[in-house]
């Protein structure tokens, strides 16, 4: 069953690829959302089978794949609470995509190659989440990369797609050598790369202290693979420019499950980064500042799916930073809503872009409430659900990652990670008086066409919508009243060690309830002054008084809006220099000094060969007396 | 009657020198060619006289040897004047200096 | 079915050299193709019916046929097969027909005698690498060089003489150091024994005090160095890669320079233990060299054929450093050798499968400026899926084989020294730079030329020559066990007791 839910993708990805390449529109569609809707049965399936049957973490015996000398990685898959969890939202978000795809991609003229891909990427998607060992998960690691190169590029008669794809996959790359390090490192103090190997390595005795501080290096090497995916600082580039890709692709890979693939394996490992308590305060620092960071860019971006894309960013900020605080499972469970609602918000900007023939500025919108009224339905339930109005799904993750992190990171991460909450508010709120509220900005031409998109596009949304308002009702907080299932759900795949249990068990009785609510009041209140703001500021399109605002901090307002010119450093300081060294090195060491070597030497046997035939004359006669008076001599010396 | 052996060697001597000459200054290839096959001929009579003279039957052998060698020298070098002559018109060495440095 | 078995070795050398003299015999181009083509895919035959029957559990030579040459000198024609040369052999039977099929509808001058060379070239790649004998080692080894030179030489671009002078007189240098090293090796094995012998099961036995120990392995690893390329020995490669024609450019990067560093694990390294005990930093530190050297250059080539000629030393230097990574413990890494060993063969099968596709475009543009391009996706989308997938074996995505290669190299140069370990690393992302940017100038973007516009997608034969090559780059990388067991007695062998190594023969 497990088999059939991974390969289901694998057969869509090859019939649209390589069988059926020029099948026409519906045909391409259908095979992939057969595909997906398949593989999410067996997901379900499988997943109903694994809850009935305790719910215990097993193993799944593959094939032997690669082996030599002591390094053995088998192709085996891990199957437990967290993988379970992580298959529904790739094969369930997925293919509510797939289906959307189908409409949004209307206007292509042949689009199996562009399902062939995403079938291809659901594949390596399910491979990375199960994969027993660090090797399998590689696999899949890279392998949605590439699917995210290339679709990306997928509109690649574009240079700037193109480009735009090339360097998600490269600074892809950098991340990737940190997680092939912390492979080797794995290996060469634990002999083994198997996750459940690793676990039961760990769960059984107490380490010693050069193994522990090889532990910190591990997790630390891992981290920098999680930071190039899930598009942490200082390699989080690639996400916005990743936008290039068809809406579509941005909603599955760039929000909902490839870019959450850090937090996963971070989370898969928690009993290493559980180890090592200098990693984790790098983490969480990170993710905070992260998501601090691209939180203030999307402030003032005014691209669609470019806030979008740093929203993103600071979401993961978010989901990295509960890592590092220890607070795994609220970061899954962020995880597990974010997917949702930012699938949910994606999506409905897709639709507005193709009802906006294919424009995303949001300067040049406005008013689509009244043209596009279900998508504005759908898409306030998602801006409600991530700024976190209570009751939606956004509001029971965020707080209570931000709980966790004042308990185990103290009040100044917590106060990071409610600034950030309140931007948030303020951006998405932005972002939705831009688009839906106002006057309509748009020109004669394209107002004429607005309309509301197909079933096909607007069914998924709602879909989706739902399961924004509602997922969140999995982990509702017990100081609501709730039982927070998700948490205790996640229980038997953390392994907390003593010490660190003792001090969260102390936290929890040495802060009241009335804490807990104090916070929860306060982030909410932020978040309705942060979302007022905006609202007075946008709802009837841009206020006079933003221009009045922006030329006064015209500084920090270009700071922002280029994006801290982090792309223009990257690539004065490092990309430049690199290509004139390799430039230098080819020009002058290669064909100057190294060839200039060999080439004298060629040329310094030419000369001596030169100088030593003047006596050559050519003369046939010559070289024979010569012979004869050598032949005479000779005797002359043998005979006497 | 017996010749001596004498008489060969000077007679071989003879042929030896005036094949060495020849090959040393004509400057047409095929008379540098028939010099060279009077040289191996000069040998000849000398193994021939001297296995005679020594009993021995090695030397013939030897002869048969260079005879073989000599039939094959002419004919590739026969065959290689002709292709200079087709290429460059003369076989005249004077202007054949391709060997020079 | 006895004796086919015991003189598989010679029928799968000797018999190209055959179909080769009846090519250059019989004139006729109709002739050279067809005969080529059967007799390289018979030959390919030949090479399965010895994987077949090939036994995976055990070091010892197999196959092994011994004839006496010159009984004074110790000189034997030996032939035999481990899992190491195995690999190499199917690598070369393999790749033998694909480049005969590439060759089926071209129109170079004199094809026959083209392909006729490279029939005996193929003679003499099986003979290196079974050839257990220092003397018929270094016959082939030369042998090699003979039909490389014509073909570039006379196949070849506008600098062709140069390019060919260059790769031979390079080569020839390094080769001739070997040969004073192994003379010097044979007169010391009857300085020892007072037996005349040329095989190398006889001469690994040799002991021989550090101080000699260094100056034949220099010798010998000179050789193979420059055949390799190693840093700074590499630039008669990108001359000879680009002025050499497609055919020759896949067999010079997919079995030539695996020569050399298959001389490293044959020759120089259980030879000379006690040397590369010294020499091994130094080899480690060329490779590292040469993989970030390799792919930086790489990166700011404009000529494809280049690009890719660089992206080999980059490669290469994988290979090297997989192959003497020493642990701590004084063995070498297992896994480094299988890494380096599997790494030859995708090596061999990616990158002769770029040097093809660049041949193709060359073929229908007659340039192979990367300039030139762009946008071709759209024209060719055959030609695109193959070039990405040739690509994505090149820089080692996991489920190619060049993962499978490179992961183990690094792994077991992690092991041995953990910096060098980091710095080799960094050869993945460089090698995914300048892949890519190759993929991106040739396959998308819009297209700028208006002769581009209308070109035709692969025919029938290019397809069946590139599609087994993309086919093997992904079975490589998703059944590399299927290839490991096979070599897994022989490497693990070598990186165990390479100190005191000896070859057995299997059924003696």
């Amino acid at each position: 069953m497990i088999w059939w839910m991974i390969l289901f993708p694998l057969i869509g990805a090859a019939l649209n690829g390589l069988v059926f390449r020029k099948a026409p529109k519906a045909a391409s569609h259908a095979i992939a959302v057969a595909a997906m809707l398949a593989s999410f049965v067996c997901a379900a399936l499988t997943f109903k089978q694994f809850m009935e049957a305790g719910g215990q973490a097993q193993v799944i015996r593959g094939f032997p794949w690669i082996s030599a000398g002591g390094f053995s990685a088998p192709f085996n898959l891990i199957l437990d609470r967290l993988s379970g969890l992580m298959i529904l939202i790739v094969t369930g978000i997925g293919s509510l995509i797939h289906i959307y795809a189908g409409g949004y991609m209307h206007e292509e003229e042949r689009t199996s190659r562009f399902f062939s891909y995403l079938n291809l990427f659901v594949f390596m998607m399910l491979l990375l989440v199960l994969g027993d060992n660090m090797l399998v998960m590689f696999v899949g690691w890279e392998g949605v990369g590439l699917c995210s190169y290339l679709l990306i590029g997928y509109w690649f008669q574009d240079d700037a797609n193109a480009a735009a794809g090339m360097k998600a996959f490269i600074v892809n790359r950098i991340g990737d050598i940190g997680f092939l390090l912390g492979i080797f490192l794995t290996f060469k103090h634990f002999g083994t790369v198997s996750f459940s190997e690793l676990r039961d390595m760990i769960g059984s005795g107490a380490l010693d202290a050069v193994k522990l501080g090889a532990v910190g290096w591990i997790t630390l090497c891992l981290f920098i693979g999680a930071c190039g995916k899930s598009a942490q600082l200082p390699l989080y580039v690639w996400l916005p420019d990743a936008m290039a890709g068809p809406t579509p692709v941005s909603a599955l890979i760039h929000a909902a499950t490839m870019v959450t693939a850090g937090i996963y394996m971070m989370t898969r490992v928690n009993f290493l980064y559980f180890l090592s308590p200098g990693t984790m305060q790098v983490v969480a620092v990170v993710g905070g500042l992260t998501a601090f960071f691209a939180a203030t860019i999307a402030l003032v971006q005014n691209d669609i799916k470019k806030v979008l894309a740093y929203s993103t960013v600071s979401q993961l900020g978010y989901m990295v930073m509960a890592c590092g605080v220890g607070a795994f499972d609220a970061g899954v469970f962020h995880l597990l809503t974010h997917a949702c609602f930012k699938a949910l918000l994606f999506l409905g900007a897709g639709s507005v872009i193709v009802a906006m023939h294919h424009k995303q500025d949001m300067q040049e919108m406005g008013g689509l409430r009244k043209y596009m009224p279900v998508t504005h339905g759908v898409f306030l339930v998602g801006v409600l659900a991530i700024i976190g109005f209570p009751g939606l799904s956004g509001f029971f993750s965020k707080d209570e990652i931000l709980w966790k992190t004042f308990v185990g990171g103290g009040p100044l991460m917590w106060g990071l990670g409610a600034v950030t909450a309140g931007m948030t508010s303020f951006y998405m709120v932005r972002l939705l008086c831009l688009t839906f509220y106002g006057p309509n900005r748009s020109d004669h031409h394209t107002r004429e066409h607005l309309h509301e998109t197909p079933a096909l596009m607007w069914a998924p949304l709602v879909v989706l919508a739902l399961l924004s308002a509602g997922v969140g009702y999995l982990g509702v907080p017990e100081v609501l009243g709730g039982h927070n299932l998700f948490h205790h759900y996640l229980d038997p795949v953390m392994m907390v060690p003593q010490q660190a249990a003792e001090h969260w068990a102390f936290m929890a009785e040495h802060h009241s309830h009335s804490l807990e609510i104090g916070l929860m009041a306060g982030s909410v209140g932020i978040m309705f002054v942060a979302s007022g703001l905006a609202v007075a500021l946008y709802s009837r399109g841009p206020a006079a008084v933003l221009s009045g605002l922006q030329s006064r901090f015209k500084g920090a307002y270009d700071m922002l809006s280029n994006k801290y010119y982090v792309d223009e450093i990257y690539d004065a300081w490092i990309v430049q220099p690199l290509r004139d060294m390799s430039a230098f090195l080819w020009g002058i060491i290669d064909v100057v000094v190294i060839d200039g070597i060999v080439n004298g030497v060629g040329q310094l046997c030419a000369l001596a060969g030169g100088l030593a035939s003047f006596r050559m004359t050519g003369s046939v006669h010559r070289h024979g007396m010569v012979l004869v008076m050598g032949l005479v001599v000779l005797l002359v010396v043998l005979v006497t | 009657m017996s010749v001596p052996v004498e008489n060969y060697f000077l007679l071989s001597s003879f042929m030896f020198l005036c094949g060495l000459l020849g090959v040393m200054f004509r400057r047409n290839l095929i008379m540098v060619l028939m010099s060279i096959e009077l040289m191996l001929n000069a040998v000849n009579i000398i193994f021939v006289a001297a296995s005679r003279q020594l009993g021995q039957v090695d030397g013939q052998v030897m002869v048969l040897f260079v005879i073989t060698v000599a039939a094959c020298e002419a004919a590739v070098g026969l065959a290689m004047v002709i292709a200079l002559f087709r290429r460059y018109g003369t076989v005249n060495t004077d202007f054949l200096r391709l060997l020079r440095g | 079915m006895e004796w086919f078995n015991s003189h598989i070795l010679s029928i799968l050398t000797f018999f190209p050299l055959l179909v080769s003299a009846a090519i250059f015999l019989v004139p006729g181009e109709n002739f050279a193709r067809t005969a080529a083509l059967g007799g390289s895919i018979l030959t390919f035959l030949f090479s399965l019916h010895v994987w077949h029957y090939f036994d995976p559990a055990s070091a010892k030579l197999q196959f092994v046929e011994s004839y006496i040459w010159m009984q004074e000198f110790g000189v034997r024609a030996i032939f035999g097969i481990d899992g190491i040369s195995l690999l190499l052999v199917m690598l070369t039977t393999a790749l033998m027909p694909l480049v005969l099929l590439s060759l089926w509808n071209s129109h170079y001058k004199h094809l026959r005698q083209y392909i006729g060379l490279i029939m005996a070239l193929q003679t003499g790649m099986i003979g290196a690498l079974v050839a257990v004998d220092l003397v018929f080692f270094y016959v082939f080894w030369e042998a090699m060089l003979i039909p490389m030179y014509f073909i570039i030489g006379i196949w070849g671009g506008a600098r062709r003489i140069y390019a060919t002078t260059k790769f031979i007189l390079y080569t020839v240098v390094g080769s001739l150091l070997m040969l004073a090293a192994a003379i010097a090796l044979y007169l010391n094995y009857y300085r020892q024994t007072g037996i005349y012998s040329t095989s190398l099961l006889d001469l690994y036995s040799v002991s021989l005090d550090p101080r000699t120990q260094m100056w034949m392995f220099a010798a010998f690893a000179l050789a193979f160095a420059i055949k390799v390329p190693m840093w700074p020995f590499h630039t008669w490669l990108p001359d000879a890669h680009v002025e050499a024609p497609t055919a020759g450019s896949v067999i010079l990067a997919g079995v030539l320079l695996k020569m050399g560093t298959y001389g490293f694990l044959r020759f120089a390294i259980p030879l000379f233990p006690l040397a590369l005990q010294t020499f091994a930093p130094v080899l480690i530190f060329l490779g590292i060299v040469g993989i970030i050297y390799g792919a930086l250059t790489a990166w700011v080539q404009k000529d494809a054929k280049k690009l890719v000629a660089y992206s080999s030393v980059s490669h290469l230097g994988f290979v090297v450093i997989g192959s003497v990574a020493i642990l701590a413990d004084g063995t070498l890494s297992s896994e480094g050798l299988t890494g380096a060993l599997y790494q030859m063969i995708n090596h061999g099968v990616s990158t002769g499968a770029l040097f093809l596709l660049v041949g193709v475009i060359y073929e229908r543009r007659h340039t192979r400026m990367l300039a030139d391009f762009g946008g071709l996706a759209s024209v060719m989308p055959w030609f695109a899926v193959m070039l990405i997938v040739a690509t994505l074996g090149s820089v080692g995505l996991p489920g190619t084989g060049g993962f499978v290669g490179e992961f183990l190299i690094l792994l077991g140069t992690f092991q041995a020294s953990p910096l060098a370990g980091v710095l080799a690393a960094t050869g993945v992302l460089l090698g995914a730079i300048y892949m890519l940017t190759l993929c991106r100038q040739i396959l998308f973007g819009p297209v700028k030329h208006e002769e581009n516009k209308s070109l035709k997608d692969l025919t029938p034969i290019e397809f069946a020559y590139l599609a087994p090559l993309a086919i093997l780059v992904i079975v490589m990388g998703i059944f590399p066990d299927f290839f490991l067991n096979k070599t897994r007695a022989s490497i693990d062998h070598l990186a165990r007791n390479y100190k005191s190594y000896s070859l057995g023969v299997e059924g003696h």
